[in-house]
Parts: structure tokens; C-alpha cells; sequence
């Protein structure tokens, strides 16, 4: 009889830790999907799988004398696997960013792209060649202002890009946001160059504000700025 | 007691093995290896390092796991040890878990070899990180439940055999993430539910797979770790009863 119960009751513990191991898989679930932690397959291995790619591409892209279409779309599909096994190899989408560039420039823009959705905020290069490339090569303003603004988010972001996004923005026609972004440089910097670089472009903008707004407050604000800027 | 002592009995025994020592070193060169590729790499040999340290680590405890899960429990009804030790006031359920024991001590020793000399070899080159000896106590449980797998399945097949099966429950068990999405996709019920099913029965071995974030040192939360660990000692639990209910039904006479 006792023989019995003890099986039943190890039955019985088995049924509880089974029924146990479904919650605590599905903290983990969330868990991992809150960290950003959801990783590719290749068993287990597949940031040794992207190195191995890693390695295998720069070899491929040094022996390339120039790159043409053929090599670039090679590239950047070496790339997309590498990125695909290891989302967070930063490295990658940025030296993928910067060869594709000048022959695919809406694939380096795509790579680009991909690195910062899978990384958001570990990075300013990444966000700050996408805004590169769209503002020069694509001629895409908005998209600039909006890959700017990413990386001017970053803390290590240098302060020449605050600059950078500051004329993307004037380019779009934001001159509410371009003048915030302009007056915020020239009080918040320190050296004398680049206060006076503010100052010629806040007085650009304030001209022409005053020139085409019908905004009176923008209007209004623009006057007391350049009133400022010539005390 | 009795369990303690079979344990550690299997374990001299085991730790007696030279292809495990063998393994532990032949892991290390690996490493120590990945530094020559450093000029390869445009600037990624701390991650090359790390990466190629952890896989090492993990493939090798794995094989470890398998290695010692499949055979630990069906070298002893092989060689029919079994009955000598069962003619002794000895439970089965304690030779199993003695067992188990073995192997766990066994994977840990050889993890705890490698997890060092890898940490030394970081060290040295200025890369180590606290987050990468998370990475290898997560390998250290997820080859604790591929044992727990192994002698779940030594207990009613030949080593061999064993050692096949945890090997594909691996391979699945590292697949197992893409269920939900065929789930998700799938308009019949029927896979829905089997779907769901096998999610939770088979054993989600990315879960332990946390070496890509320590490698680029981002933030694996401390609560993630924890239940990952209970998850692994939960399924291991699940794997070691099971085994001892089907052990208990077998005649080693």
C-alpha cells in the first residue's frame, strides 16, 4: 500500500513541476523579450557562426580593389546574415554603412536602418551615418533630421552633429525647431568658433523667419534672439 | 547518504577519464587560438575572444553532458555493476540520483576548468568582464539538464542510443523558439495546441544562451539569470523522476 502511495505521490510531484515549468518559461519569455535578449538559432553558436562570416567578409572586402553593384550587393548581404545571427555586432552595420555608401546608397541606408532598430541608443555612428547619407547622397532631409536626432540622443554624441541637425532641420522648413536648436548651441557652448558659427546661422534663420513667417509668436521670438545675438 | 556516497564514487570514476581532460585543454588552445585571428577581424578580437571562448565552453560542456549523461547510468547495467550495488541496501532512486550527482559534479569540474582558464586568458588580454562568468554558469546549467535528458533516456536504452536522442533533443531544443510563430500562423487547432504543447514539453535550451549579450557586454537582467537557473534545475528535476519512475518498474536481475 505504501509502495504505492509513494509512487503516486512521486507522479503527483512530477504533474506539479511540469505544470510549475509553464509559468516560469513564460517569465522568462517576457523577460527576454524586455531586454532585447530574443536570439537567432544556429544551436547556440551563432555569434561564433557570425564571426567566422565576420572575418570571411573583411577578407572579401579587402581583396575588392573597387567597389562596383556586384560587390556592394555581396556585401551587403554577407552583412545582412552576420546581422541576422548577431543583432548587436555594432561593428558590422557600421562598416556596412560606410563601404556601401557611395555605389548602394539605399542598401547602407537599409543596413543602417536594421542596426539601429536592433540597438537602439548603443551607438551615435549608426544614426549619424544614416543621417550622412540620406542628407548628401539620398537628398532624403526628413529622413537626415530624423537619424540625427537619434544620435544626438546618445551621451557620447559629439557636438558638431547638434550642428549638423540643426541645418538638416532649417532644410526641411522646421524653423521653429532649427531656431530652438540653433539658440540651444549657441548658449550651451563654450568655445568662440563654433559660438560664432551659431550665431551667423541663428541670424540666417532669424531673417528669415522674420522674411516668410506668419507665425507671430516664431516672429517675435526670432527678434528677441537676434536682439540677444547683436548685445 | 547512500546517494552521496555512490556520487561521489562515480564522480572519481568518471574524473578518471583522460578524453575529458583532453577536451578541457584542447578547449583552452581554441581559445588562445582565436587571439592569432585578432589582425583578421578590423578591430573585433575582444569580441572574436569572447565569442569563440563561450562557444568553446559551451560545445565542449555539452559534449561533456552527453558524454557523461549516456553513460554514467548504462555503463552500470552494462557491466552489470548494477546488481552488486542494488544487492546492498541501496534504493534505486538513490542509485539514480548518486548518479546524477556524478554527472553533475563532473560537468561542473570540467566547466569550472575551462570557465577559468578562458577568464585568465581575458584577463590577460584586458576583455575580461563580471558579465561573462554569467554566461558560463548558464552554460554550466544547461549542460546539467542535457545530462538529466541523457539518463532519463539510459534508463530504458543502450548508451549509444542515449547519447543519439539528447543529442536531437539539442537540436530541437534549441529550435524550439521558432514554435510560437508557427503557432501564431497556424489556422487549425489541432497545430495550435501540439504546437504549444511541444513548446512547453521540450526543453528551451536558448534560454541559457546568453553569450552573445555578455560578449558585447550589454545588460542581461540579474532576474532573467535566476529564472533561468530555476527553470533548468526545474526541467532537470522533471527529467531525473521521470527517470527514477521508469527505473523503478526495471528488472536487474
Amino acid at each position: 500500500m505504501a509502495k504505492i502511495n509513494r509512487k503516486k505521490l512521486a507522479i503527483l510531484i512530477l504533474v506539479c513541476l511540469v505544470i510549475l515549468l509553464v509559468p516560469c518559461s513564460l517569465t522568462i519569455d517576457k523577460v527576454r523579450v524586455a531586454a532585447n535578449l530574443s536570439e537567432r538559432g544556429a544551436l547556440g553558436f551563432n555569434n561564433l557562426m557570425a564571426d567566422v562570416l565576420w572575418v570571411e567578409t573583411i577578407q572579401y572586402m579587402g581583396e575588392a580593389k573597387k567597389i562596383t553593384d556586384e560587390i556592394a550587393t555581396t556585401i551587403y548581404q554577407k552583412i545582412e546574415r552576420i546581422t541576422d545571427l548577431d543583432p548587436h555586432f555594432i561593428m558590422a552595420y557600421r562598416l556596412a554603412g560606410l563601404t556601401l555608401s557611395n555605389k548602394r546608397p539605399e542598401l547602407s541606408i537599409r543596413i543602417l536602418s536594421k542596426g539601429l532598430e536592433n540597438n537602439p541608443g548603443a551607438s551615435w555612428e549608426i544614426p549619424f551615418y544614416a543621417g550622412v547619407i540620406s542628407y548628401f547622397r539620398l537628398e532624403d532631409y526628413r529622413g537626415a533630421v530624423r537619424y540625427l536626432e537619434a544620435a544626438t540622443t546618445h551621451p557620447e554624441c559629439p557636438d558638431f552633429i547638434k550642428r549638423f541637425l540643426a541645418r538638416a532641420t532649417t532644410e526641411v522648413g522646421s524653423y521653429k525647431d532649427a531656431l530652438l536648436l540653433w539658440e540651444g548651441i549657441y548658449e550651451e557652448t563654450e568655445s568662440p568658433t563654433e559660438r560664432g558659427i551659431a550665431a551667423r546661422h541663428l541670424i540666417r534663420l532669424c531673417s528669415q523667419i522674420m522674411e516668410i513667417s506668419t507665425d507671430r509668436n516664431l516672429v517675435a521670438k526670432a527678434k528677441a534672439i537676434l536682439r540677444k545675438i547683436s548685445e | 547518504m547512500n546517494i552521496w556516497t555512490i556520487g561521489v564514487n562515480s564522480f572519481k570514476r568518471l574524473m578518471r577519464s583522460k578524453i575529458l581532460y583532453v577536451m578541457a585543454v584542447f578547449c583552452l588552445i581554441t581559445i588562445a587560438y582565436a587571439s592569432l585571428y585578432g589582425t583578421l577581424t578590423a578591430g573585433q578580437e575582444g569580441k572574436l575572444m569572447k565569442d569563440v571562448g563561450l562557444a568553446g565552453i559551451a560545445a565542449f560542456s555539452i559534449l561533456v553532458a552527453i558524454l557523461v549523461g549516456s553513460t554514467v547510468v548504462a555503463k552500470e547495467i552494462e557491466s552489470k555493476t548494477i546488481q552488486i550495488l542494488l544487492a546492498k541496501p541501496v534504493k534505486k532512486h538513490e542509485f539514480l540520483l548518486g548518479e546524477f550527482l556524478a554527472a553533475a559534479l563532473t560537468i561542473l569540474m570540467m566547466t569550472a576548468i575551462m570557465g577559468v582558464g578562458f577568464l585568465i586568458i581575458v584577463a590577460i588580454k584586458g576583455i575580461a568582464t563580471a558579465a561573462l562568468v554569467n554566461g558560463v554558469v548558464l552554460v554550466f546549467f544547461e549542460a546539467i539538464l542535457l545530462a538529466s535528458i541523457a539518463i532519463f533516456f539510459s534508463t530504458f536504452f543502450s548508451g549509444m542510443v542515449a547519447s543519439v536522442f539528447t543529442f536531437i533533443i539539442f537540436v530541437f531544443g534549441h529550435l524550439t523558439y521558432q514554435l510560437p510563430f508557427l503557432v501564431q500562423r497556424a489556422g487549425n487547432v489541432v497545430v495550435k495546441f501540439f504546437g504549444n504543447l511541444l513548446y512547453f514539453a521540450l526543453p528551451n535550451l536558448q534560454y541559457f544562451n546568453i553569450r552573445g549579450p555578455v560578449a558585447h557586454n550589454l545588460n542581461v537582467p540579474g532576474s532573467m539569470i535566476f529564472a533561468v537557473i530555476v527553470y533548468g534545475l526545474l526541467y532537470s528535476s522533471i527529467m531525473i523522476l521521470a527517470s527514477a519512475l521508469v527505473f523503478k518498474s526495471k528488472d536487474f536481475a
